[in-house]
């Protein structure tokens, strides 16, 4: 239900993990289109550990797109960015 | 609208030919042989500088690719010179020493030249890499239609190399994944799909217009499941509740179909009632008016009760395929019911709940299995946590090895630390982090040096946190490593069998309790009740023993589910159980257990 993560450049443990809680699945399967998007715009925005932020933060993939994208302009992308990468943890910043 | 990928294959092969034109470049400036040739010539003569007599025209010549005319005027000069010493002409000793100095410089500067060629070799490596990964990608994109996860890094970034903006790749990304499922999309589909209609077209627009809304908004797939699998009156039901507590779904009927489509099909108006009824009167989504329910439906798992497989398409490896709908509905009430005790706990009020609520969402904990919830806040406040410790960073209850991050925390002193830092509790024990620590532990860093005393912010509460950069720094300078003991080479194979099964049996026993090993504690001549006397005076966490510091929870947790499940405590066992996860030497593992051999065989006390 969720293999279209694969074609979005997630790695196959992650997938299975996220597959250890099928309801998790379930309702991230019916955001497809947008998790797709989000993720999209997170590689171009330089996010790198997207892998991770899915198992730490899988809130995240079930906005819509232009709702993260709003998260991300309430701050300083940049700054917010490299925060992330440094450490997933730093992502709870967002919904300070 | 974007409809085929011409574009993108029109970009690759863009690419391809550019970097097809890069490597030909590189290759062409490929260090020379007949230069290697001239320059072991000019090597010998660093032993002898008759040998300068070896190099002939297309020696200097080759050599000009790396040294300026003078050096080489200069030395064709003094091969002359020395070709004319049958006319008793002496080459004098400075002049000797001036042609070895000169033919220094030129072996120095090939070592210069063939340095920054190096680099070259590196760039051609990596543009041949580029040239494979790229003729792969068109062929997977025109042949074999299966992308693999690194390929769409790569899409994106030729995207962008070729100016598309962001919402254009974002739409690409969109088409291409549905080119690329759309084979699975076609496997979801079975014999059922066709199936008889449920509802009416007629009715159910109607249903819809009652309440305001064009069911037209639907998708056509949408549309079908709900005409397929839906129920009419469920859906009226549905739609009455949330009128009632003044929800409009107008908005949501933009960007939220898919979600409320789910809802409609599997939902039931009890469900929903009792979803709302939670967001009131618990997390206080509700501004006098109506509810906050854009924030709800993000999970439409929470209104839908239970797992069923519809399709009966069987449940795949590690997961689940097919149409299937999992619910959550029964975790997020009582997940919810139990955060929210514990909330008005530790603050005497709920207010304010509602933000901690939109703030923790994004973990994921509230729509986790209950069960799962449940042992975790057992197990914190097990190892003496309170609400207001872990309520902090609810995202740490993602991880599932609580006890055993704790265990180590307790083991290299820095409990507290992770007690206020509860975030930390999802880093594997393994981690930088632990393993940091182990080492500071090990060569005697003092706490002081290690940790600080911040002021939080918002509240004004102290708490402690990591010198992070200092320990780091430490380590680095001096390069220090921590060689953990290995189990293989103190225990024999069968021990290490035994083991296999203990784990197995640790698996199974999340969230155990320690209640009954207490009452071993009691008694004096039980291993728990022996190892008593070692528990200092000024840390009830630990047990002391040679020196070597033990979690005394991880002993009673594990010993527990030893009696549990009828394991006899050998010493071994108890070595084992006592050193799981724990980062000691092998002098220190060498040390515990001549202490524990003592404790069990002898019964001696600590002096």
């Amino acid at each position: 239900m969720i293999d279209f993560l694969i074609i979005c450049g997630i790695r196959k443990q992650t997938i299975d993990k996220l597959n250890e809680n099928p309801s998790n699945v379930y309702d991230l399967s019916i955001n497809k289109d947008e998790c797709i998007k989000i993720i999209t715009y997170l590689k171009l925005i330089g996010i790198k550990n997207i892998d991770q932020l899915l198992l730490n933060s899988l809130g995240l993939f079930f906005k819509t797109k232009d709702e993260v994208v709003q998260l991300f302009l309430n701050k300083d992308i940049k700054e917010m960015v490299e925060l992330i990468n440094l450490d997933v943890e730093n992502v709870d910043l967002l919904f300070e | 609208m974007i409809n085929n990928i011409d574009k993108l294959i029109i970009y690759i092969d863009n690419k391809i030919k550019l970097v097809r034109t890069k490597i030909s470049k590189l290759k062409s400036i490929q260090i020379d042989i007949k230069l290697e040739e001239a320059l072991n010539k000019i090597k010998s003569i660093q032993d002898d500088y008759k040998k300068l007599l070896d190099l002939d025209y297309n020696d200097f010549n080759n050599l000009r690719t790396i040294i300026d005319e003078k050096t080489i005027y200069n030395l064709i000069a003094y091969k002359s010179f020395i070709a004319n010493q049958h006319n008793n002409i002496i080459i004098s000793e400075p002049s000797k020493e001036r042609i070895k100095r000169l033919s220094m410089e030129v072996i120095n500067r090939y070592e210069i030249y063939k340095q920054e060629n190096l680099a070259d070799n590196l760039e051609l490596e990596k543009l041949s890499d580029m040239f494979e990964l790229l003729k792969a990608l068109r062929y997977k994109l025109t042949d074999s239609f299966e992308l693999e996860p690194n390929d769409i890094d790569v899409i994106i970034e030729i995207l962008r190399e070729n100016g598309m903006l962001e919402d254009e790749i974002i739409e690409y990304i969109i088409y291409i994944s549905y080119k690329f499922m759309v084979e699975v999309r076609k496997q979801n589909l079975t014999d059922e799909d066709i199936n008889i209609e449920q509802i009416s077209l007629e009715e159910i627009i109607e249903v819809f217009e009652l309440y305001g809304y064009d069911f037209n908004k639907f998708s056509k797939d949408q549309k079908n499941k709900i005409l397929l699998k839906g129920n009419l009156r469920n859906i009226r039901g549905i739609l009455e509740v949330l009128n009632k507590e003044n929800i409009n779904l107008t908005e949501l009927f933009d960007k939220r179909t898919q979600q409320l489509c789910e809802i409609f099909v599997h939902s039931t108006p009890i469900l929903v009632e009792k979803v709302l009824d939670v967001a009131k009167n618990q997390i206080k989504l509700y501004n006098g008016q109506t509810i906050n329910f854009a924030l709800l439906i993000e999970r439409p798992g929470i209104f839908i009760s239970k797992r069923k497989n519809l399709n009966n398409i069987e449940p795949g490896l590690g997961g689940f395929n097919g149409d299937m709908v999992c619910g959550c509905h029964d975790d997020f009430v009582n997940n919810v019911n139990l955060i929210f005790e514990k909330y008005v706990q530790t603050y005497g009020t709920n207010n304010g709940f509602d933000k901690f609520f939109e703030k923790s969402k994004h973990s994921c904990v509230f729509e986790a299995p209950h069960a799962k919830i449940l042992n975790i806040v057992k197990t914190l406040e097990m190892y003496g946590f309170e609400p207001k410790d872990y309520l902090r960073a609810l995202s740490s209850f993602n991880s599932t090895n609580h006890a055993d991050v704790l265990d180590v925390a307790i083991e290299l002193d820095c409990f507290e630390y992770v007690k206020n830092n509860p975030s930390k509790l999802v880093k594997p024990i393994d981690s930088n982090l632990y393993t940091n620590l182990a080492i500071a532990r090990l060569y005697n860093i003092s706490n002081n040096q290690l940790f600080n005393t911040k002021t939080r912010k918002g509240n004004g509460e102290l708490y402690i946190d990591l010198k992070d950069s200092f320990l780091s720094r430490i380590i680095q300078e001096n390069n220090l490593q921590f060689i953990k003991f290995r189990l293989d080479d103190n225990f024999e194979s069968k021990q290490l069998r035994l083991f296999d099964e203990l784990e197995i049996l640790i698996s199974k026993s999340e969230g155990v309790s320690i209640e009954l090993s207490k009452k071993d504690l009691e008694n004096n001549d039980s291993i728990l009740g022996k190892l008593e006397s070692y528990v200092p005076y000024d840390n009830k966490k630990v047990y002391i023993i040679n020196g070597i510091t033990i979690s005394k929870n991880k002993v009673l947790r594990l010993y527990h589910i030893l009696k549990l499940n009828n394991f006899i405590p050998s010493v071994e066992v108890i070595l084992y159980i006592m050193t799981r996860n724990s980062y000691l030497t092998q002098e220190q593992f060498e040390t515990l257990k001549d202490g524990v051999i003592k404790l069990i065989n002898q019964g001696e006390k600590r002096v």
